[in-house]
């Protein structure tokens, strides 16, 4: 199998940040949709995701202040405490930055059971945030939304994979 | 290192370093939006900057209500159209009656030297999102300070109560549903009149503070008693699902089910409180 490294030689930072946007923009128009019953329980934060997706793929990585600023538009999206979900954006970029080369050693399927417990914690962090400052939470589904985030990201990472979505950079 | 689109400065702050920077900006962001509530207005600018994304949004959805609506059988549009007419006549005689009583209402209680009850107009609202927010149950709605909506303002669909506008933004504002965990509603048994409060529990609701021998059953329906001059009285909240009477407990648990469609419901009505010329009368 070839190795995630390899793949992403081909991807040339100077074009990329166009579809990175595209991509963030599109993640924020999906959550702003009219959600609701069992969709809105097992949405994934399609904002969260596609900032972990970039954060691996891109040579520079990716600004902790892009997170920051798509946190505080997620909180003001929510009717949030400001400052809950930019905290939780961050401290999962940090950590997929951090284990960048990590990811880079395992296949798609390994990577996406690392990805899971990241996507957890960061949700979780933004719950702990809310905790402390409100009141207690209501409803576990955080769980089921780190699900369907890490679903989405190996969907989205198996796509990147194919060569044919990475035709336009070459 | 300084290809074009790459930041100019050679030597960054490391990774640690940058994450503790932020984190310390997103601390003081919570500790200002909840300690000292300082940060409304950036929580309104941005909810300003976001309303035409969000408005455009609905485009789509409209566009295809429409084009849905275009293709409807004629002879279900008549039955409709006739169904409806019959619905406003009869309902024209209630209302007619209604005056009546209402007249006749105002008449006693000034005899009887009582403050008159707050009249409300209703105001369509549409329904623009709804966050999943493990901590509230809210909608955004898509009107605010330019409609002269304020904060306490009741909302309701056709069946019941919604909740209530807890937030209200340039272009937009937020609606604590009554399912809310943090919203107690003042209503009473119609059956028996007994006043009660009932609390949201995220998805249900319950009636607290109950002694065990009170008449209340399964089936019982909750309205709005009036009594705190924020809900209109007789709004339907909710109806009662389960009683429970342990016997170690002084208070029964009863858990209702909202009446109103509190997350299906698109269009709403917001209760807009009309100025009384007699509640202003000496």
């Amino acid at each position: 199998m070839r190795s995630y490294a390899e793949s992403r030689q081909a991807f040339d930072p100077s074009t990329g940040w166009r579809i990175m946007v595209l991509s963030l923009a599109v993640a924020f128009i999906l959550k702003q949709l009219h959600w609701h019953g069992v969709g809105l329980m097992i949405r994934p934060d399609f904002v969260l995701v596609g900032l972990l997706f970039w954060a691996q793929r891109r040579h520079q990585g990716l600004g902790l202040g892009l997170a920051f600023l798509l946190g505080i538009l997620a909180d003001v999206q929510d009717g949030a405490v400001l400052g809950q979900h930019s905290l939780a954006y961050c401290v999962g970029i940090f950590l997929v930055l951090f284990f960048k080369r990590r990811l880079a050693m395992f296949t798609l399927p390994q990577q996406a059971l690392q990805i899971f417990p990241l996507l957890l914690l960061a949700e979780v962090i933004a719950l702990m945030a809310g905790w402390m400052t409100t009141r207690t939470p209501q409803g576990g589904w955080v769980f089921l939304s780190a699900f369907t985030g890490t679903l989405l990201w190996w969907v989205m990472a198996a796509v990147w994979k194919m060569p044919a979505a990475r035709t336009g950079e070459e | 290192m300084a290809a074009p689109g790459q930041p100019m400065f050679m030597r960054r702050p490391g990774p640690v370093t940058q994450l503790a920077l932020w984190t310390v900006l997103s601390l003081i962001l919570i500790v200002a939006d909840t300690r000292m509530h300082s940060l409304e207005w950036l929580r309104s600018g941005v909810a300003t900057i976001l309303f035409p994304v969000q408005r455009l949004l609905q485009l789509p959805f409209e566009f295809g209500g429409e084009v849905a609506d275009f293709f409807t059988r004629h002879h279900l549009l008549l039955d409709e159209n006739r169904l409806l007419r019959l619905n406003s006549r009869r309902e024209g005689a209630l209302l007619a009656r209604l005056h009546a009583l209402q007249s006749e209402n105002g008449e006693l209680r000034r005899l009887a030297g009582l403050r008159a009850p707050t009249a409300y107009q209703p105001e369509p609202a549409e329904v623009l999102s709804a966050p999943r927010d493990p901590f509230s149950r809210r909608i955004i709605l898509d009107k605010g300070i330019n409609a002269g909506w304020q904060p306490g303002w009741p909302v309701v669909d056709d069946r019941g109560l919604i909740g209530q506008i807890t937030r209200v933004h340039p272009f937009s504002s937020e609606v604590t549903l009554v399912t809310d965990r943090d919203q107690a509603v003042p209503v009473q048994i119609r059956r028996t009149g007994q006043r009660v409060l009932v609390f949201g529990g995220g998805d249900a609701m319950e009636v607290r503070y109950l002694p065990t021998h009170t008449d209340i059953r399964p089936g019982d329906v909750l309205e709005t008693s009036g009594i705190d001059r924020l809900y209109p009285a007789g709004l339907t909240v909710a109806r009662v699902v389960r009683v429970a009477r342990p016997t170690d407990n002084p208070y029964a648990r009863i858990g209702c089910q909202p009446v109103a469609g509190v997350d299906k419901s698109r269009v709403l009505m917001v209760l807009k409180p009309k100025p009384n010329p007699e509640t202003e009368r000496p």
